[in-house]
């Protein structure tokens, strides 16, 4: 039915949290945030459209973000999202979760200490 | 919380708007991406094209993104629900086929099952509690002592006569908590020209507060009034108040006269009450007053034949078992210290019903069959429209192959086309559903005046039940019709169909044919229903009552009710001179061939009088029934059109003083000499000791029914003026029985305007003509005939429209194949017969199928068939398998005709 979906490649949730994370920074359109994920990540992770935009849409359903259509530097319209207050909050959430998963993941893999 | 329901609201309202956005957004993400790689020095068109590489496939990307617009489910009800109508409005001829077929079967249904339930499930309206009333059901041999004459037999009845029902009120009072009683009957208000017929119910004083009815105007009959000291007063439906006067206020203070008694008119009740019973009542009156003004006081005895319908309200707690033992305990107790405890059956017993009569006991009569039967023809035909709504959803599904195909490439997927197909069904089915809404309103008052005339309909035929039938009959033929052609576009798996047209024709053929062949099946089911119902009509029809019933008008005089038991009858004597005055004026009118007297009137049952009566050299009376007299003037059988078949009729010298006489009809003569010779034979009438002699026997006449030809005497007015109770009662009672030159309706006025010159002051009378009469007794059948006549044009003109579809659609999907059969050489001729042939067998595959299922359906029908005849009529399985035949041959031609000039160059250059 469904075709497997690529958002699967990244460990689900992980996407929103860079992206949140990446909004930190101010106001950026789909393509920015990709890119600054993919340069600040040095190319290790590559972002799929097909994960990207359904996650941001997800998010500013939610709330957590909001868009406006602004003019980029190019000159050219473009969808510029930012965090909303509750999407700062949950960036604190979806942060530390991350730190705790880290952290036990880490336990698991040095057992030994 | 509210920005995100706002959200969500946004996304599905300005569903187009977020469209548009998010193609721009997509757009401006690859012209970045491009422009990045121009930076680097790549050509334009490169960058481009690589841009679009690394962005992947942008339909999905784009699917994902709206389905992360949230209420996806939603979105895809709202998207396939657009393609429905889309599809609708491309498909008109399509689409208006089904939604009308479809339409007329549910709008036949809705007020159907609105009707039955009304007939079977809901009490009357305006009763406080009706589940606690219960009708009360009194089972009793009829004593061989009754003079009756019937001997043996036991009936059921929910009627008892006033003792028994006196009785009720001593019964356990912790069981029952009230009684009530009600006789219903047809009688004249007022007198002379203004006089009306209305439906009057004489009820005891406790009747309204035991229903718990209130008034809309006014007050109901109380306690008090039931009572001979009393003012006599009515209360009236508002179905009559409406009738007869402008407003509510008007109608309180004005009067009534029943039988002389003139009754204030003190209350109006509810709209669509009508007491405990499901037809329709004018006027209540209390009892006391009416049943003596009518009767004297003989309704108060055992033997009488005034019946009451009793009620009894259940005491909370209590069972109808217990109260039933109660209530047979106390009615025994009554018989048993009667005086004519021996004429009673002391063994009776009292069971309760349900309030609706119609689900007593006893068996339903015919005509509350036919609205059954009815439920069950408008059922088949709903059966029809769905299966015919089925098979023209498969033939879309196989000519939309490829659209369907197409979706499934886009990742709609087999549940997608699934849903698709419901969705589309449901839509059809949904919009039939509000036109058959319209059909019903139309249809629905018409529909039930028909079947049940004098049921009292005062609520809309629109009820709950019809919109809550309608909705659930959209709902069940939306997916019940969707089944097969969701199964089949799912089985189908659109792409490997995509491109294999050619082979496509046999693509569910099974499952279309299957459609088919139940569809005519259904159809011959109710076709030979209305052959086989027509003939019992034709037989009905053709029945020789005896009467000249085209060319006779009857005027009963008085309003006087027999009594069969002879005693007891106070009144005065009609005056024989003014008698004779109406004939000699009535006579004159244009148009009046001649008129006779008789003391019952040709097919009434009132004024049929049994009489004590001894026949020569028998010790009983041989008659299952009756036998009835009737004294009669000497042209009585000229004018009424009855033969007389052996000796003679009466004259004017049989008359008092002369040897006494009396004519037999053939019944009589039948069952009492078993065709010996009668002339010359003696009857012993009355309390007479003379003999009176037999003189001629006459045709039988029907009195009752249609088909009951009760025994009847004839003896001579004039010879009647002897003091007997006999005579006595005919002094009371007179009938003018007119012929006619032409038809009785014309002349129904003049001979009224001709009484009421002579006497303006007529006591209710009544004027009946025949034909029309005899019409209504035989209505059930002739309703009957219409409405499977009807149903079943309705299901062969589906069934037609379905094998149309069928064949036509075959017909184009193997135009290619008649191209090159042509090209082969076979002739125009060959193609005509194969196609037609196909439309034959498919037709005759359902003829077979439903004659079985009609053979079998026959048991239903066979209690409402005229005379017991057979359900199983082979000339009228016979005639609907041959209509159904041709309906198919017809339905097949113009496709066959298509097939035969099929172009064989086109076929060979297409190869």
């Amino acid at each position: 039915m469904t075709p497997a979906s690529p958002r699967n490649q990244l460990l689900y949730g992980t996407l929103d949290l860079l992206i949140l994370r990446t909004l930190v920074y101010g106001p950026a359109h789909g393509h920015a945030i990709a890119g600054h994920i993919q340069r600040v990540s040095e190319d290790a992770l590559r972002i799929e459209t097909g994960s990207l935009y359904p996650a941001l849409h997800r998010l500013e359903a939610r709330g957590w973000i909001a868009a406006e259509w602004k003019t980029s530097d190019k000159g050219k319209r473009a969808r510029y999202y930012r965090l909303t207050r509750t999407g700062r909050r949950q960036l604190v959430v979806e942060q530390s979760r991350w730190q705790q998963l880290s952290v036990a993941v880490t336990r698991v893999l040095r057992p030994a200490e | 919380m509210l920005r995100l329901l706002h959200n969500r609201l946004r996304s599905i309202w300005h569903r187009p708007q977020k469209d548009v956005e998010l193609d721009e957004e997509i757009r401006f993400h690859l012209a970045a991406e491009a422009e990045e790689r121009i930076e680097t020095g790549l050509p334009p068109e490169r960058a481009h094209a690589e841009a679009r590489l690394r962005f992947g496939n942008v339909l999905l990307t784009r699917e994902l993104t709206r389905e992360a617009w949230g209420w996806a489910p939603a979105e895809r009800l709202l998207k396939d629900i657009r393609a429905a109508f889309r599809m609708m409005r491309r498909n008109t001829g399509y689409t208006c086929a089904v939604v009308l077929t479809l339409a007329l079967g549910i709008g036949l249904n809705a007020p159907m099952y609105e009707m039955l339930s009304r007939l079977f499930l809901r009490p009357p309206p305006h009763i406080e509690d009706p589940d606690a009333v219960h009708r009360l059901w009194l089972s009793e041999r009829v004593d061989p002592g009754n003079r009756s004459g019937s001997t043996g037999r036991s009936w059921v009845v929910d009627a008892m006569q006033w003792l028994d029902f006196q009785a009720l009120s001593v019964a356990d009072n912790a069981l029952i908590d009230g009684v009530a009683g009600h006789r219903v009957s047809s009688s004249t208000n007022g007198r002379g020209q203004r006089a009306e017929n209305l439906t009057v119910s004489w009820v005891t004083g406790e009747l309204f507060d035991f229903l718990g009815v209130a008034p809309t105007a006014g007050r109901s009959i109380a306690a008090e009034d039931n009572d001979l000291a009393a003012q006599p007063v009515a209360v009236i439906s508002d179905g009559y108040r409406r009738q007869r006067f402008d407003s509510a206020e008007e109608a309180l203070g004005a009067t009534l006269s029943f039988d002389d008694v003139t009754y204030l008119v003190v209350g109006v009740l509810p709209p669509g009450f009508s007491g405990p019973r499901s037809n329709a009542v004018d006027v209540w009156l209390p009892l006391e007053h009416a049943a003596t003004a009518s009767r004297g006081n003989s309704w108060r005895r055992y033997g009488s034949t005034f019946y009451l319908t009793p009620f009894v309200r259940l005491a909370p707690g209590a069972t109808e078992e217990a109260a039933g033992a109660a209530v047979t305990a106390a009615v025994r107790a009554a018989r048993a210290g009667s005086r004519f405890s021996d004429s009673l059956d002391q063994e009776a017993t009292v069971a309760l019903g349900p309030i609706l009569r119609t689900r007593g006991p006893v068996t339903l009569r015919r005509h509350m069959r036919l609205p059954l039967i009815a439920g069950g023809i408008t059922f088949v035909v709903l059966l029809v429209a769905a299966v015919n709504m089925s098979n023209l959803l498969m033939l879309r599904v196989a000519s939309r192959r490829r659209e369907l195909a197409v979706r499934y490439a886009l990742g709609l997927g087999k549940w997608g086309i699934g849903r698709l197909l419901v969705t589309e069904s449901l839509a059809l089915a949904a919009l039939s559903g509000v036109v058959a809404l319209a059909v019903a309103a139309a249809t629905g008052d018409a529909l039930r005046r028909t079947l049940l005339p004098s049921h009292q309909w005062a609520d809309d035929p629109l009820g709950a039940t019809a919109v809550g039938f309608t909705a659930i009959a959209v709902l069940g033929v939306g997916l019940a019709a969707a089944v097969a052609p969701a199964v089949y576009a799912a089985r189908s798996r659109g792409i490997e169909k995509l491109d294999s047209s050619r082979s496509a024709s046999a693509l569910g053929t099974p499952v279309r044919t299957g459609l088919i062949v139940v569809q005519a099946a259904l159809s011959v089911v109710l076709l030979s229903g209305t052959a086989v119902f027509y003939r019992s009509f034709e037989a009905a029809r053709k029945v020789d009552v005896g009467y000249a019933k085209e060319h006779l008008l009857t005027v009963t005089l008085g309003s006087f009710h027999g009594d069969t038991r002879l005693d007891g009858l106070d009144g005065a004597p009609l005056d024989e001179s003014a008698i004779r005055a109406m004939e000699a004026r009535v006579r004159d009118v244009p148009d009046v061939l001649d008129v006779a007297q008789g003391t019952s009137s040709p097919m009434s049952g009132s004024g049929a009088a049994y009489a004590d009566l001894r026949i020569e050299g028998l010790d009983r009376l041989p008659f299952r029934s009756g036998p009835h007299v009737n004294f009669t003037t000497p042209n009585f059988f000229d004018v009424a059109g009855l033969d007389i078949r052996e000796g003679r009729g009466f004259t004017e010298w049989d008359r008092e003083g002369t040897r006494k006489v009396a004519v037999v009809d053939t019944s009589f003569a039948q069952q009492a000499w078993s065709g010996r010779s009668v002339v010359g034979r003696c009857l012993f009438v009355g309390i007479d000791a003379d003999c009176t002699t037999v003189v001629g026997v006459v045709e039988p006449a029907v009195n009752w029914g249609v088909l009951e030809a009760d025994p009847v005497y004839y003896l001579p007015i004039s010879q009647a003026s002897s003091d007997s109770a006999l005579a006595r009662w005919a002094s009371l009672q007179r009938s003018l029985i007119v012929r006619t030159a032409g038809s009785p309706g014309r002349v129904e006025a003049p001979v009224l305007g001709a009484l009421a010159e002579l006497f303006p002051e007529l006591p209710g009378h009544h004027v009946r003509n025949l034909s029309p009469q005899f019409a209504s007794r035989i209505r059930t059948w002739r309703t009957g005939t219409r409405l499977f006549a009807a149903s079943s044009m309705l299901a062969v003109l589906l069934a037609a429209i379905g094998l149309y579809a069928v064949v036509a659609f075959g017909v184009r999907q193997r135009e290619h194949e008649f191209g090159i059969r042509r090209a082969l050489g076979a002739k125009a001729s060959n193609l005509l017969r194969m196609v037609l042939a196909r439309g034959f067998a498919l037709a005759a595959a359902g003829v077979a199928a439903g004659t079985i299922a009609a053979l079998w359906a026959g048991r239903f029908v066979e209690p409402l068939l005229f005379d017991d005849r057979s359900p199983r009529d082979p000339l009228a399985f016979a005639t609907a398998a041959l209509v159904l035949l041709a309906i198919a041959v017809m339905a097949s031609f113009l496709p066959a005709r298509r097939a035969a000039r099929a172009d064989p160059r086109q076929a060979l250059e297409a190869e």
